[in-house]
């Protein structure tokens, strides 16, 4: 059983740049095993905190991509047929409930209601995640902690986590980064020159004060990192800005046309 | 009457005679035509990315002069011409020289704080301090956007060779000043971009007026004649600089702002502008005997409580319109009620059938079971998920789309030729064409008021209603009138959707604007009292979500509804669908 767990760990120290007193504040947290949420748009970090956390706390961390699909067995476990007959096997959240892991629930909206409420218990202070089909009561591991993030965009009206969820956590902020720290972040993660970096990060800033006004998420720091490795492989700048920011984000004629010159206003 | 006359013809003539000489609207048989309606939108796009900030754009008025075409600025807003006329080689399009132009303008509003006093100054000495403005506040926006000099610097075109009139010169300066790579030796000239570039802070507007007053004096020492009528800047994206002269506060006379022939009459009042009807008080009284009166509470936020039977609310009859209009908006967007049909009828078709691959289930999934014999027998890892269900789950929906029937309707929608109310109505009109074909059950109301007194309420379309020529009539006869007493109408819709039995219930508002009414000067008042009603019907079991018309809205939008229950919606195409992407989100 080491085994299983033992592939969770994070050995290379992932690169993470603070951006605010966040890794304090979450050392503080778990120090607690407090439930924590992530909350911020798409692309800004928040994954990339939770591997760092993990291996600042050596820590092994599950991470589930939830989906409406997703049944409570999928994180619970199930009973698998085999040549004897059946035999239990344990899903992420048990795993990362039994061995001690951080287990990271990413877009926790995605799922449906009557999933959710499967992690409650483990939630409150009994810390303890009931198994109905084999009737075992699992006490959680004293460094289990369950963290979750949360992507509060205005588009999905109906998709809302309960109050009954959301008041189990504490949570983060997440935003992307002021200027010169995402500068620092996208010329680390691709290699181009900071002066480049700039550019694109100014861009970025400009696509999203069209967030609500015909865009319904801004660029994010992974995009300008995709558009960083594509300058980085000698693309020219205004057609990785096309490839990699404008033509992914909207479908909108004017948005593009209106992105383009945003682009052009700087690589021009 | 007569003085209209005289205006109108001679606007008419200044129109048909536009091609004129040293005006970007020269028409030319190779020239495309590019009109400010079709890229108005992407330019205030682009502006909002740019500053983060609205501006308004609006087309030069159509009677204007020639001589007046140029772009100018009034208050915050930035007049374009329009139509402009482009060779369209590569950097030379019509959209180009608006984009050029909008950026421009808006580096005057961004930049330009100070206003220059015309006083005692000649009319060289005023082109020249502006010129020197136009530099300053280009090479400001620059640094921040590097990229606008390329937009910019394409459409100067002056050379050495552009020798005889201050106008040729104040061109040449212009680009001397923008463009490094230019090169014109004319001690002038030169000196020009000495000055202009050893000026240590060019935050300071005040080097704008010592440089330009220099250059003045260097300039009338050549004994070039200056005339005010024609010599002017003639890159086509620049504004005619009336804005810098102006102080903060002092309308600008915006019929024509440059031209200064006598035969232009002036007048503040807009020429042909169509009576809007209002329904005076005594009508709205009448009409009460058919329907019932209902008393609601508003909320006052000064005390933190309701005021009880506060605002009485009166159902009456709609007016009815002619059928024709629905109809052609049908025809007209024959592809969009379609693609709406389809989107309903796929979320409805996945209602009635069957869960399978289940561990727990009603019955046994005979197919997935052999599956599974078969893997045991192989000795492989079978899928236990052998079970099905059957689930007859019928969308069980009620969606009642309130629509904002206030006079403010009327106006047109930022960017767009149509009115707010033509927009709800084509947006009503198709919404009610899928539903109906899918038949969920819906209903359409509407509401205008005045004062607490006289709120009315329309059901164009009740829930119980088909769908036949009386609600379609009622739609073709929308008008805007009176103000917008929300929370009221919202607790009303609260009450109709409450007699509803489905399990999830839809509210939709349909609005441009804030709450405003003739009695209540305290705009924050009805904003709190709305966002109250919606909170109300959240604590009744429904989902309010508000479509907002106008695109500077969204602060207060968001704040009635909350960040996540709203969206401004500038564009006729893309509503239907949004709409649909709200319902189709609330029965998934
Ligand atoms: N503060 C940061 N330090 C280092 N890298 C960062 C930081 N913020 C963002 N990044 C970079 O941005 C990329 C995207 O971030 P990440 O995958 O963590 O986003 P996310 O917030 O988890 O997005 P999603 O909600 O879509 O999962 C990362 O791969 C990383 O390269
Ligand atoms: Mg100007």
């Amino acid at each position: 059983m080491r085994d299983t767990i033992s592939q969770y760990r994070i050995e290379q120290k992932p690169y993470y740049r603070a951006v605010a007193k966040e890794v304090a504040v979450y050392e503080a947290a778990y120090a607690e095993r407090m439930p924590m949420m992530l909350k911020g748009p798409t692309g800004c970090g928040k994954t990339r905190f939770i591997e760092y956390m993990a291996w600042k706390l050596q820590k092994p961390l599950i991470t589930v991509a939830c989906n409406e699909d997703m049944t409570s067995s999928d994180l619970v476990g199930r009973f698998l047929l085999d040549a004897n007959g059946t035999r239990w096997q344990d899903g992420p959240l048990t795993i990362a409930a039994r061995h001690g892991a951080i287990c990271y629930l990413d877009e926790i909206v995605e799922a449906r209601q009557d999933t959710t409420v499967a992690i409650h218990p483990l939630t409150d202070n009994r810390r303890v995640l009931p198994l109905e089909k084999t009737n075992e009561l699992v006490q959680a591991h004293p460094d289990f902690q369950l963290v979750i993030s949360y992507n509060p965009g205005y588009q999905s009206v109906m998709k809302d986590l309960k109050q009954s969820t959301k008041q189990r956590f504490g949570a983060l902020n997440f935003n992307y980064p002021q200027h010169d720290i995402e500068v620092e972040i996208v010329s680390h993660e691709t290699g181009i020159s900071a002066e480049i970096a700039h550019k694109l990060v100014a861009i970025a800033e400009m696509a999203r004060h069209l967030k609500g006004h015909g865009l319904d998420e801004g660029i994010s720091t992974r995009m300008l990192i995709y558009a960083g490795t594509l300058i980085a492989k000698q693309v020219d700048p205004l057609t990785a800005c096309d490839v990699a920011l404008v033509t992914p984000i909207t479908d909108d004629p004017d948005m593009c046309d209106a992105l383009h010159a945003a682009v052009t206003s700087h690589f021009g | 009457m007569r003085a209209t006359f005289t205006r109108l013809a001679s606007g008419l003539q200044s129109h048909l005679s536009r091609p004129r000489k040293g005006t970007v609207t020269t028409l030319h048989a190779a020239r495309h035509r590019t009109r400010l309606l079709d890229v108005q939108r992407r330019i205030r796009i682009y502006l909002r990315a740019l500053w983060n900030d609205d501006f308004t754009i609006r087309q030069i008025d159509f009677f204007t002069a020639d001589e007046g075409r140029k772009p100018f600025i009034d208050k915050r807003r930035i007049y374009l011409p329009s139509a402009l006329y482009a060779d369209n080689t590569e950097h030379l399009t019509g959209l180009e020289i608006y984009r050029a132009a909008a950026a421009h303008a808006s580096a005057h509003l961004m930049y330009s704080k100070n206003h220059f006093l015309p006083k005692s100054l000649n009319h060289c000495q005023i082109a020249m301090i502006s010129a020197i403005e136009d530099a300053r506040v280009e090479a400001l926006a620059i640094r921040k956007f590097p990229g606008l000099k390329q937009l910019w610097a394409t459409q100067h075109t002056a050379t050495p060779a552009h020798d005889k009139t201050a106008s040729d010169y104040l061109d040449r300066l212009a680009r001397a000043l923008l463009d490094e790579t230019y090169q014109d030796d004319d001690p002038w000239v030169s000196q020009g971009r000495v000055l202009f570039n050893s000026a240590d802070n060019l935050e300071d507007s005040h080097i704008s007026r010592t440089i330009g007053l220099k250059l003045a004096d260097a300039f009338q020492a050549r004994r070039i004649k200056f005339n005010i009528d024609t010599d002017m800047q003639s890159a086509p994206y620049r504004d005619n600089n009336r804005f810098l002269w102006n102080r903060p506060g002092e309308a600008l006379e915006i019929i024509n702002p440059y031209l200064r022939s006598k035969n232009v009459l002036r007048t503040d009042k807009p020429i042909a502008e169509p009576k809007k009807r209002r329904v005076p008080a005594r009508e709205v009284e009448r009409d009460k005997t058919s329907h019932d009166t209902y008393l609601y509470p508003e909320w006052n936020y000064r005390s933190q409580s309701a005021d009880q039977s506060w605002v009485t609310l009166r159902e009456m009859d709609a007016a009815s319109g002619d059928l024709q209009v629905v109809e052609s908006i049908v025809a007209q967007n024959k592809h969009l009620v379609s693609r709406m049909k389809n989107l309903l009828h796929a979320i409805r078709d996945g209602a009635v059938h069957r869960i399978r691959k289940l561990e727990e289930g009603d019955d046994i999934d005979i197919n997935a079971a052999i599956r599974a014999q078969i893997d045991l027998r192989l000795g492989r890892q079978p899928d236990t998920r052998i079970m099905m269900r059957t689930v007859r789950k019928t969308r069980d929906i009620s969606v009642l789309v309130l629509l904002d029937l206030s006079r403010s309707m009327n106006n047109p929608v930022q960017g767009q030729a149509h009115t707010a109310l033509e927009l709800t109505q084509q947006v009503s009109v198709l919404f009610a064409d899928a539903i109906a074909a899918v038949g969920d059950p819906f209903a359409i109301h509407g509401f205008c008021s005045e004062s607490r007194h006289n709120v009315g309420y329309f059901r164009l379309k009740d829930f119980d209603q088909p769908y036949d020529d009386v609600p379609k009539a009622r739609l073709a006869g929308m008008t805007g009138q009176l103000g917008t007493r929300m929370g009221a109408a919202i607790r009303h819709a609260t009450y109709h959707l409450n007699n509803q039995k489905a399990s999830k219930k839809l509210l939709l508002i349909l609005s441009d604007g804030e709450p405003t009414d003739v009695d209540v000067p305290d705009k924050h008042y009805l904003r709190d009292d709305a966002k109250k009603s919606v909170e109300e019907a959240g604590h009744n079991g429904i989902h309010t979500y508000c479509i907002s018309l106008d695109p500077s809205a969204d602060k207060y939008v968001s704040r009635i509804f909350g960040a996540r229950n709203y969206m401004v919606v500038d564009h006729v195409r893309s509503l239907p669908e949004k709409m649909l992407l709200i319902y189709a989100g609330l029965t998934r």
